[in-house]
């Protein structure tokens, strides 16, 4: 029988890949895994106590359909939220989500037409891509690099942008680079973007992840061009849930609900109340138990790497769950591909992590690795083992 | 700034109103809802327990992110469970979805291209038009009539054929009408659909809510064309879990995964956990619960139907939350949408215009028996005749 091509060009995730060397993983503890992107924590406990507890006095209005912006009340405290972080927007310029991802698909196909230009901070999120060809528009790929602390640089920029080119889009802290957009570079994309009447998407997926420096946001500049993301998968450890949000100018987030209305109807309503309960427990959670465990695994990483690994290249990752190290004298001695150095390190490092070129052309010869998922005494472990990998 | 044209391509649909008019319900004590398309029950105890236990002892192991094509425990289960049908299909063929709207929306992207043409049944589920219009994919009504019991004509679907037909979407039990296929139109369908290559999509969402007959499953007639879809906001009363689950050939399946990659990463595992249990119980739940509540509402508007309005013609549901009845014989009932306006505002009774359902929907109503008890059923009725005199 035929096919969509739309379907049929979508590359294999290959986070599929991984997902099954992650499910190797569990059966195989001699495996460590440096490769996904899920939290390691448990969610708030006092939240989920209460989300229960709300579930099971109201079985019934609490696994109901609901709007497709998700309810007023979990609106409002997202907004309170934004607030305290300096951004400024009413309950009915932010909608509720099925995860930073269906915000972003929504997004995407609210905002441009097929044949538009969108420029991808390179290396970014992996998903951007995908999404972007799916629906017939163009990934533009604005390469950044370890030397400039993955900061976009005015020039290339400027090169990129063309009559076709419609938005950008920037994870800030970044996966996989770890990167915070400084404040020259929110500035610097806030006038592109005001300049060429072009969107700004901001995903801020890891928005509180953050063990050094400043939070700065585009929105601030170019508010009217701005359009921002989030989601309850990292903060507060509910990735499962499946719950996202998105807010800027009214008219934008009203296109992507519609957008979004084609393929769910609204956010489920469990997580939402879980979502709702997890603020008053948030700014505890993170502070007590999120940052002191993650900073901790991200140094005792970043020492180790140093350590059995002095050629690679990296800049300390200042939020977000990974260290992205350019590992090119490494590559060059084995003389493999990206992906054929992947699946040796599985089989004979027993390492699941996954190659930077997934994230972008910039990253090859790169290595994503994830801190937050094992114990540092692993973490230790995991990077000799890479060590040795390489030493062949 | 400049928005998307495919995104002003999609119409807001009439139900959203609907909604917001229900919204106003809960401060409106009077309103009765003939309207929504929502379970009226709770989800069975055993699935919020279940989850309940799981999430004390292993909160993060159950709230992670799952497999995209969904547990595969789970698919397993549902995969053994459509053996009762004669459906052999592994768990390799089944992919968990945001709902029945999710996996609409997987495989139209995953089947159709910009431009083919799909048949869709007049009259149907009101959200097949726009995902495929997003998609650039252009959808055909095929008609089913009342007297034919909205059977499906070879004929008709011969009429409304093209070159650039792909596929056709059906719904059974139908929503809005509550009739079944019968195995004859079953067998006309996977029949023209071998000969002429086309998909059927066959939207189950309601299979599990049949009162009178068993439900037959076209998968067994052509599995090599058939990609079938269901949800728990029905069967299992909790459309606020968001799940359901797309059946079909392997390689079909493969490509939607692929999108829903890219359009929700992996469906709510809260919910599939819950639903795990309710595999449990489904059957109890059903025979015990889920139809005889449903059954005694339907009768009860059945019978308050023929009794105030006796001019209005509809068929007896076999299936699904809905009484399509027409009321065209009334003055008042040949514009079905302002008939549904004014029976709101005048009589507070809140009732679909069958022209959402499609161009043969004129003069007709689509009336949800699940939502109130049996009084307010008749209250209900009364209110609509009193309205048509
Ligand atoms: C930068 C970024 N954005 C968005 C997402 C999507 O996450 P979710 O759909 O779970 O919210 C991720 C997940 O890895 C991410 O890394
Ligand atoms: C025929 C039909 N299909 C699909 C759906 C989608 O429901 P959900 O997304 O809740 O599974 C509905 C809901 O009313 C329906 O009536």
């Amino acid at each position: 029988m035929h096919f969509a091509n739309r379907a049929v060009n979508i590359e294999g995730s290959p986070v599929r890949k991984l997902v099954k060397m992650i499910e190797d993983c569990m059966h195989d503890p001699s495996i460590i895994s440096f490769g996904g992107g899920a939290p390691s924590l448990a969610p708030p406990k006092e939240a989920i106590e209460k989300t229960l507890e709300r579930i099971k006095t109201e079985p019934k209005k609490s696994s109901s359909y609901g709007s497709s912006y998700g309810p007023a009340s979990l609106r409002k405290l997202i907004a309170d939220d934004l607030r305290k972080g300096g951004l400024n927007y009413p309950a009915d310029q932010i909608a509720v989500t099925e995860g930073g991802q269906a915000a972003i698909f929504a997004l995407f196909g609210g905002l441009f037409n097929p044949g538009d230009e969108v420029i991808v901070s390179d290396p970014s999120f992996l998903a951007y891509g995908e999404a972007l060809k799916f629906l017939g528009l163009k990934p533009v790929y604005l390469p950044t690099s370890v030397e400039t602390g993955f900061q976009p640089d005015q020039e290339t920029l400027l090169k990129l942008v063309g009559p076709k080119t419609k938005g950008m889009i920037f994870a800030t802290p970044d996966n996989p680079t770890g990167r915070i957009l400084d404040d020259t570079a929110c500035k610097l994309v806030a006038d592109i973007a005001k300049d060429k009447n072009m969107w700004i998407l901001s995903d801020i997926a890891y928005k509180e992840i953050i063990f050094e420096g400043k939070y700065y946001d585009q929105a601030n500049y170019a508010p009217d061009n701005t359009i921002g993301l989030g989601s309850f998968s990292k903060v507060i450890s509910l990735p499962g849930v499946r719950l996202g949000y998105i807010y800027g100018p009214k008219e934008a987030v009203d296109i992507a609900v519609k957008v979004k209305q084609q393929f769910s109807l609204c956010p489920n309503s469990w997580g939402m109340i879980a979502a709702e309960e997890s603020y008053a427990y948030k700014d505890k959670y993170l502070k007590e138990e999120v940052i002191p465990s993650y900073k901790e695994k991200r140094d005792v990483m970043a020492a180790a790497v140093k350590k059995h690994l002095p050629e690679a290249k990296f800049a300390l990752p200042r939020g977000a769950f990974y260290l992205f190290p350019n590992f090119t004298p490494y590559f060059e001695k084995i003389k493999k591909t990206d992906d054929e150095i992947w699946d040796d390190v599985f089989k004979k490092a027993k390492l699941a992590l996954i190659p930077g070129i997934h994230f972008g052309p910039s990253g090859l010869n790169h290595l994503r690795l994830t801190y937050v998922t094992e114990t540092p005494e692993r973490i230790e472990e995991g990077v000799k083992r890479l060590e040795k990998f390489f030493s062949g | 700034m400049r928005l998307s044209e495919r995104s002003g391509k999609i119409e807001s649909f009439h139900v959203r109103k609907i909604l917001e008019m229900l919204d106003k319900r809960r401060h409106d004590p009077s309103i009765i809802s003939f309207g929504g398309g929502a379970a009226s029950l709770a989800p069975p105890q055993e699935m919020i327990h279940s989850l309940f236990s799981k999430l004390k002892n292993n909160p993060r192991k159950y709230s992670t992110y799952t497999p995209s094509q969904g547990i595969y425990t789970l698919r397993w289960k549902i995969a053994k469970n459509l053996r009762k049908y004669g459906v052999k299909i592994s768990p390799e063929q089944v992919v968990m979805t945001d709902g029945g709207t999710e996996a609409l929306f997987l495989a139209f992207s995953a089947l159709f291209n910009p431009g083919d043409h799909v048949l869709i049944q007049d009259p149907g589920y009101f959200n097949y038009e726009n995902p495929l219009r997003f998609l650039g994919v252009k959808a055909k009504y095929f008609r089913t009539r009342m007297k034919d019991n909205y059977q499906i004509s070879e004929g008709e679907l011969k009429r409304r054929l093209t070159k650039k037909t792909k596929g056709i979407v059906v719904v059974s039990p139908n929503n809005p009408a509550g009739t079944l296929l019968t195995k004859a139109s079953i067998k006309t369908l996977a029949r023209f659909a071998k000969k002429h290559k086309l998909w059927i999509v066959c939207d189950e969402a309601y299979r599990s809510v049949v009162f009178e007959g068993c439900y037959e499953d076209i998968y067994r007639y052509a599995p090599k064309n058939c990609v079938n879809l269901t949800t728990f906001s029905k069967s299992a009363s909790s459309p606020g879990l968001r799940l359901g689950y797309i059946y079909g050939p392997k390689d079909a399946i493969e490509r939607m995964v692929r999108v829903k990659e890219l359009t929700s990463l992996c469906s709510n595992s809260w919910s599939q956990t819950a639903v795990q249990e309710f595999f449990k119980i489904k059957d109890s739940y059903k025979a015990n619960v889920l139809i005889p509540t449903y059954k005694r509402r339907r009768n009860a508007m059945a019978v308050a139907l023929a009794k105030y309005l006796p001019k209005a013609k509809w068929i007896m549901p076999q299936g699904g939350f809905y009484i399509y009845a027409d009321f065209s014989s009334y003055r008042k009932g040949k514009n079905d949408v302002s008939a549904a306006e004014k029976l709101f505002k005048k009589e507070k009774v809140v009732v679909v215009p069958g022209s959402c359902f499609g161009p043969s929907g004129k003069g007709h109503l689509r009336l949800t028996f699940v939502s109130e008890e049996v009084g307010q059923i008749e209250e209900g009725i009364r209110r609509i005749a009193r309205f048509f005199r």
